[in-house]
């Protein structure tokens, strides 16, 4: 063995890339000149396949997740726009094959627009499961099949090339014997030699296949790296004279950069890009499928998708695969979310060539447009739109007219703005009314709905308020408080409120009234005694008193 | 019908008191509008078109403003006007004799947030951004950012005649003071010094000015005197009154601190005149700290003389008082800091002598306890010393000094009821003084502090002829029963306390009263709420008008029940026969019997107090038509690792003549004690050298959180007075008196150190210590 590997970022055969670079760009040699580089002069209709269901499963957590779960995410998928589909690796056993059935069965019957391929290795028995799915289903599956091609795959496995071009050979024949599409994915691509690149893609392509995937099974290459890799690629296809011979782009990430080596592959001209959903996939992951559909939509090469669809994808995604979104993720991490919502007026106004260009209305930075947005106010939805900065404190009193919420300091030292945030008590004037966008939101008149609430009765029975400017937030911080624990003792009840300043009472009476509407709320004491009272009431009409005369039998 | 209604209520309750039973009784305190968050304070008040205001403030103690170029600001898009000084040339004050204000600063700006410059513009935001864009030339001068410079440089001219510093210097004298130290057997003296503190309301200033175009001004504002901010906007504007209305919707916390007319009134009156829109200005927490008025900063020499038997001879205090900017209240002040010391133990001679001086900082003015708070911490811890030296326990002391009921003070006051003893008593045992006190571990002790209060004042501010406070009654046939009154509600609880006086006089229930309060179109002239006059004044106004209406009521049920208006009894509900309380009419039917009598029924009250006050230059500053009493006991825990002061509880018994709502009254005591114990602890109003406050915002300015108050126990006196409303008086600023000399007298019986300097911070109590230490084992200050 001479070399354990052929590194594509660096042994550059001069030759090879002069002549085939030609084709693609003016002048060969600049990879990273401007002209070259300008995205969209070969992605433009760039596929997308998705691996998650085959590749994605090859992640540590070793949890082939159940089937309900790979069709929600089989929907979002064509939500988002892939194109093509990994439905698995029907080989791997009875149960893969029975979700690769079912999955092309969701695929037919729900009319998804996508198209299903599925894994095998280069053996003849595997191409032969994937035919018989296929006819099960009455569908046509692509085959994905797999050999390794660098030397040291070869060295470790004991094969030769006699051996490796055997089973290309018969495996391709035997899916084109069966009416199937055929790509052979040479694992390994981007460290094999050339020379064992050009006999396996000879061999393939002689014997019927149409696709030819290129893998960055390590995540070892460099953007230099796969332009030579697909200049050389596409030279031997032309050399071999083959028409209609496709080229898929596979990587991993074990170097960060797979997100651009696949933007990469698609600016030279790749047919298909493969990712999976949140990058999961073997050791640190492959590339990921919705930053890579974000980012060929940005770049124009591909229709735009909403980014609701992207955070549903990932979510259905992360549930499909046991994972966890992280909080950074540039799309779906809790961080980013709420930002990019903000930011939306001006992400499409500047980084989108695609979406038409707004003129800025005049005088207003971009942050001073309205974003729309949705409170669940005491269980109804209230929808309005808000500047990015606006605080909830200000949409409350401002949008809304719901002043019972009030401002104290405005900084978050004095709790009078305290509202409950989804259970938790917050400070309004420290919460972007944006945070709250689709959230729980209970105010002071909220609570009890069209009743007195207990805790609102026994600050009056109990004189738990004077002036009353800080109560509305006492009231919420108690609110918090009792719907989590409905017996305080006097030392929780102030721990609860120490972060409402009072001036007027002592505090000694709030809490006598948290304490009394907890009870009542525990059905231990009687609410609402001594109210002002109906003792004036008029009595009832008499003709209203006196029994109905009865009827004549 | 009356049958009917007789049946679903049941037969009247005879009680001893006619009435409706209400007064006393624990009823709910009606917040309902203010707790359900459903009331509208003046910053929930939003206007169409409604443009913001922002103040530019001088950022200099000190400086002759040069020039003042707006263009800056006026050229931002959505900034509709600019004004300054020269908009408003007039003065104004709280006091007519002491006007020394601009609503905008016209020559010179005196502390760091003088207003020079107000701006309206579209948005709160622009609004603020422009305000900076203003552009104010200042001539720096020199200042006085604290009391030594004030009296030590006169020539920093900021007294009336510009050769000094001074605000208002009294001086009084009663009795031989000289003779009778001599003949004492024992004399303490001490300095005492108190830093200042702010009201700090949740709730910052806030007004909003409207101009229609009919040229009615409207401005709303959380004010406490209505009717001075009336009188003010008139004359400062040059707008007749007859086109001025001011609404002051309800209050979120005063203290004293809304007590006069501010900047942003006249400003959001102003520029709603020039720009044809409503204008709101809401100060900022910052903004809030620098309008201040908040309690003076005084320091006290205090001399008190005593004989072996405990009977006190003679005080004698010399008292400076850093007065800030303006004058605000300070003639009163002055006085105050000496005139309300004679009650409730004092002695045979008084002589004080006080001077207010102006310093380059916040304006200080009156909160809770006006003048008097500093005072009562010296002589209370004075009358402690004493007690140590003569070997007397200290309640003792103070009951051998005690002015009786109905008797005269030495500076001339007249006391009618006076339920101090009682006080004492009950603090004494709830505390289980005699069982406990000298028998805690280290580090635990109990003080005694014992006051008086004023229950409104004679002194109108302006003199006149005209009654203090009134209330008219609007009946309707319903039994609805509207009280429109003067008075400011701020969370004190008058409107409730005046609901509860009307309901029970007429017979009626609380759901048929109707309280509308603080408009001047609405309502008739009352001074506002301070000097602790609501309960006394406003409470007798309404009674006056309620019984107007009762005879009438009396009148034509006796009429109609064949008998003299003398044998009916008005009862919860219904006016009856007293001796045969079968024979009844229901309180509705009342109301329509005496309007058929008499015609529409209302009623107009009103009260004046009687000529009161010493025959003397300032003997009616402290006069009051009824006084309150105060005793507190409080425990403190010290820490004499860290200094930590903790003030474990704080038992308040209060003569507050008669509880109409015990609920209100009650918290108005512990409310009060509270903040005297922060006082105590915790706060310390702060102007440095450069005269910016140490920390304007609550996080600094450490006021107690429910973590940090001490258990609070009410204990209501009732020593009804003969002239109070049902025999009622305050309960709002007394009961703060007593919280700051207890506590202190507290920590020297749990460590035996005297910490004469407020507050009583860790770093304090800790060098008290260590200087105990060091005076007792002499050796061992090496060491340390």
């Amino acid at each position: 063995m001479e070399h354990a590997i052929f590194d594509w970022n660096t042994e550059i055969e001069g030759t090879l890339r002069a002549a085939t670079l030609a084709s693609a760009a003016s002048d060969a040699g600049t990879v990273t000149s401007s002209d070259h580089v300008r995205f969209g002069l070969h992605a433009t209709g760039v596929q997308v396949v998705d691996e998650t269901l085959r590749d994605g499963l090859q992640n540590g957590s070793g949890v082939n997740p159940p089937i309900g779960h790979k069709v929600d995410l089989l929907h979002a998928m064509a939500r988002i726009g892939v194109d093509v589909v990994s439905v698995g690796l029907p080989a791997a056993g009875a149960r893969y094959a029975e979700d690769t059935h079912h999955l092309c069965l969701e695929i037919r019957d729900a009319r998804l627009a996508l198209l299903p391929t599925a894994a095998a290795r280069t053996v003849v028995a595997d191409v032969q499961g994937i035919a018989r799915a296929s006819q099960r289903a009455g569908m046509p599956i692509e085959v994905y099949s797999f050999i390794g091609s660098s030397p040291i795959r070869h060295y470790t496995e004991g094969w030769d090339l006699a051996f490796l071009v055997d089973s290309v050979r018969k495996s391709t024949e035997e899916a084109v014997r069966e009416g199937l599409s055929f790509c052979l994915v040479t694992e390994d691509t981007t460290r094999a030699h050339p020379d064992m690149l050009r006999t396996l893609f000879r061999t393939a392509i002689e014997a019927g296949a149409t696709r030819l995937c290129l893998c960055d099974t390590t995540g070892h290459v460099t953007p230099y790296g796969v332009a030579e890799l697909i200049a050389f690629t596409r030279g031997e296809i032309q050399a071999i004279g083959a028409k209609g011979i496709q080229i898929d782009w596979h990587a991993h990430n074990d170097r960060g950069l797979s997100i651009a080596t696949a933007l990469w592959a698609a600016s030279v001209g790749v047919d298909r890009v493969h990712g999976t959903g949140l990058g999961v996939g073997e050791r640190v992951g492959n590339t990921s499928l919705e930053l890579l559909v974000e980012n060929l939509g940005l770049l124009g090469a591909r229709a735009p998708v909403s980014r609701e669809r992207l955070i549903e994808y990932c979510e259905l995604a992360a549930r499909a695969l046991s994972w966890t979104i992280p909080d950074d993720h540039p799309i779906a991490g809790s961080r980013f979310r709420k930002e990019h919502v903000q930011s939306h007026a001006y992400r499409v106004v500047d980084e989108s060539p695609s979406a038409p260009v707004v003129a800025p209305t005049a005088g207003k930075a971009p942050s001073d447009r309205l974003v729309p947005m949705m409170l669940r106010l005491g269980g109804s939805e209230v929808e309005l739109a808000v500047h990015p900065r606006r605080t909830l404190l200000e949409a409350l009193r401002y949008d809304l007219d719901l002043i019972g919420t009030k401002q104290g300091c405005d900084k978050g030292d004095c709790g009078a703005c305290t509202v409950v945030l989804d259970g938790k008590a917050v400070l309004a004037c420290l919460t972007l009314a944006l945070d709250a966008d689709g959230r729980d939101v209970q105010t002071v008149e909220t609570i009890g709905g069209a009743h007195l609430d207990p805790l609102v009765d026994c600050f009056d029975r109990a004189g738990g308020g004077q002036c009353g400017f800080c109560t509305p937030g006492m009231l919420m911080s108690a609110t918090a408080l009792l719907d989590r624990n409905p017996r305080p003792t006097r030392s929780e009840i102030n721990v609860a409120i120490s972060g409402n300043l009072c001036r007027c009472t002592g505090y000694g009476r709030i809490v006598d009234a948290i304490e009394l509407a907890a009870s009542i709320r525990r059905g231990e004491e009687a609410g609402s005694i001594d109210m002002p009272g109906t003792e004036c009431a008029p009595p009832p009409l008499a003709s209203n008193t006196r029994p109905a005369r009865p009827e004549k039998s | 019908m009356a049958d009917e209604v007789m049946k679903r209520v049941g037969p009247p309750v005879i009680e001893k008191t006619p009435g409706s039973g209400l007064v006393g009784r624990r009823t709910r305190a009606l917040l309902a509008p203010r707790v359900t968050g459903q009331v509208r304070y003046t910053d929930d008040i939003h206007l169409p078109r409604m443009a913001w205001g922002r103040l530019l403030r001088c950022p200099h103690p000190h400086a002759r403003i040069v020039r003042i170029d707006a263009s800056r600001a006026l050229a931002r898009k959505g900034v509709l006007a600019v004004i300054t000084g020269k908009d408003m040339p007039e003065r104004f004050g709280i006091i007519p004799w002491t006007p020394d204000e601009y609503p905008l600063a016209l020559e010179r700006a005196r502390f760091v947030g003088d207003a020079v410059a107000a701006v309206a513009a579209t948005d709160e935001r622009i609004a603020h951004e422009a305000a900076e864009l203003i552009d104010v030339e200042y001539e720096i001068l020199p200042a006085a950012t604290d009391l030594d410079t004030a009296i030590d440089a006169p020539s920093v001219g900021l007294g009336r005649s510009g050769k000094d510093n001074v605000s208002k210097e009294v001086e009084l004298e009663f009795g031989d003071v000289d003779a009778l130290f001599a003949a004492s057997d024992v004399i303490v003296e001490g300095n005492y010094y108190y830093e200042g503190s702010a009201h700090a309301p949740i709730e910052t200033h806030c007004a909003i000015g409207q101009y229609d175009k009919n040229g009615l001004l409207t401005v709303w504002s959380a004010t406490q005197v209505p009717h001075y901010l009336h009188r003010e906007l008139s004359r400062v504007l040059r707008v007749s009154p007859t086109r001025i209305r001011v609404i002051q919707p309800p209050v979120g916390g005063a203290f004293g601190g809304k007590s006069e007319p501010f900047s942003l009134e006249f400003c959001a009156a102003k520029l709603a005149m020039l720009t044809g829109r409503p204008v709101k200005f809401l100060y900022t927490r910052e903004e809030e700290f620098y309008a201040h008025r908040g309690r003076h900063p005084m320091r006290m020499a205090m001399k008190v003389g005593a004989t072996r038997d405990g009977k006190l001879t003679a005080v004698d205090t010399r008292t400076h008082i850093d007065g800030g900017a303006y004058s605000s209240f300070g003639l009163v002040t002055a006085y105050y800091s000496g005139q309300l010391l004679t009650l409730p133990a004092f002695a045979q001679g008084y002589r004080f002598k006080s001077t207010r001086y102006f310093t380059n900082k916040p304006p200080c003015g009156p909160k809770r306890g006006h003048g008097s708070v500093q005072p009562r911490f010296a002589f209370e811890v004075s009358l402690d010393k004493i007690a140590e030296k003569i070997g007397m326990d200290p309640f003792e002391l103070r009951r051998r000094n005690l002015v009786e009921a109905n008797a005269q003070t030495l500076n001339g006051m007249r006391v009618t009821s006076n339920g101090i003893t009682e006080c004492l008593d009950k603090v004494e045992s709830a505390s289980q003084w005699k069982e406990r006190r000298g028998k805690l571990p280290v580090g635990r002790g109990l003080g005694v502090a014992a006051s008086a209060y004023i229950s409104g004042t004679n002194y109108s501010i302006y003199p006149n002829a005209m009654p203090q406070s009134a209330v008219q009654l609007k009946v309707d046939r319903s039994g609805v029963v509207t009280i429109f009154s003067g008075q400011s509600e701020i969370g004190q609880g008058c409107d409730t306390l005046l609901a509860v006086l009307v309901a029970d006089e007429l017979g009626l229930d609380l759901g048929a009263i109707r309280v509308i309060s603080g408009d001047t179109d609405l309502t008739p002239v009352d001074m506002g709420a301070y000097s602790s006059r609501g309960t006394f004044m406003n409470g007798n106004a309404a009674l006056h008008a309620a019984q107007q209406v009762r005879t009438k009521m009396v009148d034509a049920v006796a009429e109609k029940l064949g008998v003299t208006p003398g044998e009916i009894l008005v009862t919860r509900g219904a006016l009856c026969v007293a001796a045969d309380p079968s024979r009844s009419v229901p309180v509705t039917r009342a109301i329509e019997l005496a309007e058929g009598k008499f015609g529409t029924l209302g009623a107009v009250g009103y009260y004046n107090t009687p000529e009161l006050g010493g025959d003397y230059r300032g003997g009616t500053i402290g006069a009051s038509p009824a006084y309150s009493f105060t005793a507190h006991v409080a425990e403190v825990s010290v820490d004499t690792e860290t200094g930590r002061v903790d003030v474990k509880r704080i038992w308040v018994a209060h003569d507050c003549g008669k509880a109409i709502c015990p609920t209100i009254v009650e918290g108005q005591m512990e409310g009060s004690a509270y903040m005297g114990a922060a006082e105590a602890i915790f706060e310390e109003h702060v102007i440095g050298k450069d005269g910016l406050h140490l920390g304007p915002n609550l996080l600094d300015y450490k006021i107690p959180t429910s973590l940090d108050v001490p258990e609070l126990i009410a204990l209501l006196v009732e020593s009804n007075d003969p002239e109070g409303p049902r025999g009622a008086k305050e309960a709002g600023e007394g009961p703060l008196h007593p919280s700051i000399p207890a506590i202190a007298n507290a920590i020297y019986d749990a460590v035996g150190v005297r910490i004469d300097r407020l507050p009583f911070s860790p770093a304090r109590v800790l060098a008290a210590l260590r200087d105990k230490r060091a005076r007792e084992r002499p050796g061992e200050q090496a060491a340390e």
